[in-house]
């Protein structure tokens, strides 16, 4: 029973953190609240592990913890040291309109989500109107700032928004299936802070 | 429900210990944060000395001044203190409390801001106009989320008066920790939620650190200060008490929705006075860190952080109605 809510607890700040990350311009903070949000995810994971006693959720968990939380914000942290940004300044959109922004695509996620109960997928309500909160945020990042370090962040987001979506729904993904979506997120992280620099180095001023 | 005389009584002690001591928790924060800078610090009842020493002084007034400037300290003041007399402290029936609406606690703190701006506007100095129009822009701002941290407590618990609010809370918490027993109506989210969005509010409107400086006169910083600069003698002490009161006003929410622990009887109200006590120190130094650690923002970056205290109400009201 109180597993249960603290459980809703960690969700509730991966959504606080998403939110904050509207708010904020400066891009360590963002680096260090994408690294909160997935330990957050480890954490909730590591409830469901506990809760079920299943094996995939601890493996999981371990490599959440490893992936999410250590290896690529140590990555993004070497590029950023590297290009000199701290702070993004160009927004389609300011930054108060932004977060408003946020919360009604949050009202949108709870209407979504309880048309989907009714239709009798059973899983999560709770989760699931969390998750999709955040996807649909973390979009919002990718288009609306234009630097490519912020679109990362925000599809970083996006990615820990379906591994949330995908363990309300299931009882843990298969451990082969994860480890490979992780893997090739590491790549794809690696990949891009390539191009940023080689971007930096080419056609920036 | 009928009150007797152990009611009245313990009420009127509630009120009484709150109203006394709202200037030592400003001087407690004052002095942390001094003592963090490496300084001594002032007499942690120095504010009590203030208080005494400005009631002694005459009051003196613009040529220009109405009747308004005369009367708005005190509507400020007994606005402040209607509040008080609602807050479940730590005894579950405070003085008002059958008619402790949450609306209308967010509205008498909107009454005590519009009198002080008007006291601000009406002497006719140049401040006066830029501190009320300073004030009323971060007012409006955070009035919305206030609104709605008071308007989610009212769905989550089902219940319309803040006293009601805080002993439901308290029972559930106790229903679903100390005795195990089988309870989904309570919610660590929720009250999380509220939490870190009614902290950057009472930051917001106790014009602490982040968004303002309560100890300088400087025109640059000068939020509340610029309002109440005209004041003199009399006026000045009860603006500052009143400032005392509006800050113990809000760190007492904040602790009861932290931990709400109220006394229903005479026998638990030492206990439940000291875990009032232990609470308001805590969240006095929490506010002292945040003032420590933070420095001073400018002005048009406070939408950002009060627009997330919005949207943080926002997402625990949508959370309380559809009942988690």
């Amino acid at each position: 029973m109180i597993m249960e809510k603290i459980a809703e607890l960690f969700i509730i700040l991966i959504l606080v953190s998403v939110v904050l990350n509207v708010s904020s311009p400066f891009l360590k903070f963002a680096i260090k609240l994408y690294s909160f949000q997935s330990l957050m995810l480890a954490f909730y994971i590591f409830m469901g592990a506990i809760h079920f006693n299943s094996i995939n959720l601890y493996g999981s968990f371990a490599i959440t913890v490893i992936f999410k939380v250590i290896l690529i914000p140590y990555f993004l942290f070497k590029t950023l040291k590297r290009v000199k940004m701290d702070k993004e300044i160009d927004m389609y959109i300011g930054i108060p309109e932004a977060v408003v922004f946020a919360g009604s695509l949050t009202l949108l996620s709870n209407l979504i989500a309880q048309k989907i109960i009714k239709i009798g997928l059973t899983f999560g309500s709770f989760v699931f109107t969390i998750a999709l909160a955040t996807f649909l945020i973390g979009a919002m990042l990718m288009i609306t700032r234009k630097t490519l370090f912020s679109q990362i962040i925000g599809f970083l987001t996006i990615d820990n928004a379906i591994f949330l979506a995908g363990n309300s729904i299931t009882h843990g993904m298969p451990l082969l299936v994860e480890l490979g979506v992780l893997f090739d997120l590491f790549v794809s992280i690696l990949i891009l802070s390539i191009l940023i620099l080689n971007l930096r180095r080419n056609v920036a001023s | 429900m009928n009150y007797n005389a152990e009611h009245l009584a313990l009420g009127c002690i509630q009120f009484f210990i709150i109203v006394l001591l709202a200037p030592f928790f400003a001087g407690f924060i004052h002095k942390l944060k001094q003592r963090a800078r490496g300084q001594k610090g002032i007499n942690i009842l120095q504010f009590y000395i203030n208080f005494n020493k400005l009631l002694k002084k005459e009051v003196v007034l613009s040529k220009d001044a109405t009747l308004i400037s005369s009367l708005a300290p005190y509507i400020v003041f007994v606005s402040y203190l209607l509040i008080l007399l609602m807050l479940p402290a730590f005894y579950r029936y405070s003085l008002l409390g059958v008619s402790s609406d949450v609306i209308l606690i967010a509205y008498s703190l909107a009454l005590a801001t519009f009198f002080m701006t008007l006291y601000a506007m009406d002497q006719g100095s140049a401040f006066g106009g830029l501190g009320a129009s300073r004030e009323w822009f971060l007012t409006v701002l955070s009035e919305p989320s206030l609104i709605f941290i008071f308007i989610s407590l009212a769905i989550y618990t089902k219940q319309g008066r803040i006293t009601d609010i805080f002993y439901f809370i308290q029972n559930g918490a106790e229903n679903a920790f100390l005795s195990g027993a089988h309870s989904s109506s309570v919610s660590i989210a929720i009250p999380f939620l509220l939490f870190i969005s009614l902290f950057i509010v009472s930051i917001s409107e106790n014009a602490r650190i982040p968004i303002d400086n309560p100890e300088t006169h400087l025109e640059l910083t000068m939020f509340h200060e610029a309002n109440i600069l005209e004041a003199s003698g009399k006026h000045l002490g009860i603006y500052e008490y009143g400032s005392y009161l509006k800050l113990t006003i809000f760190l007492t929410i904040m602790s009861l929705i932290l931990f709400p622990y109220m006394a229903v009887n005479i026998y638990q109200v030492p206990l439940a006075l000291t875990t009032y006590f232990i609470k308001m120190i805590i969240l006095c130094g929490l506010i002292a860190g945040v003032e420590i650690v933070n420095p001073k923002m400018r002005v048009f970056r406070a939408p950002n952080v009060l627009s997330v205290s919005f949207i943080l109400s926002l997402i625990a009201m949508i959370l309380s109605i559809r009942g988690f």
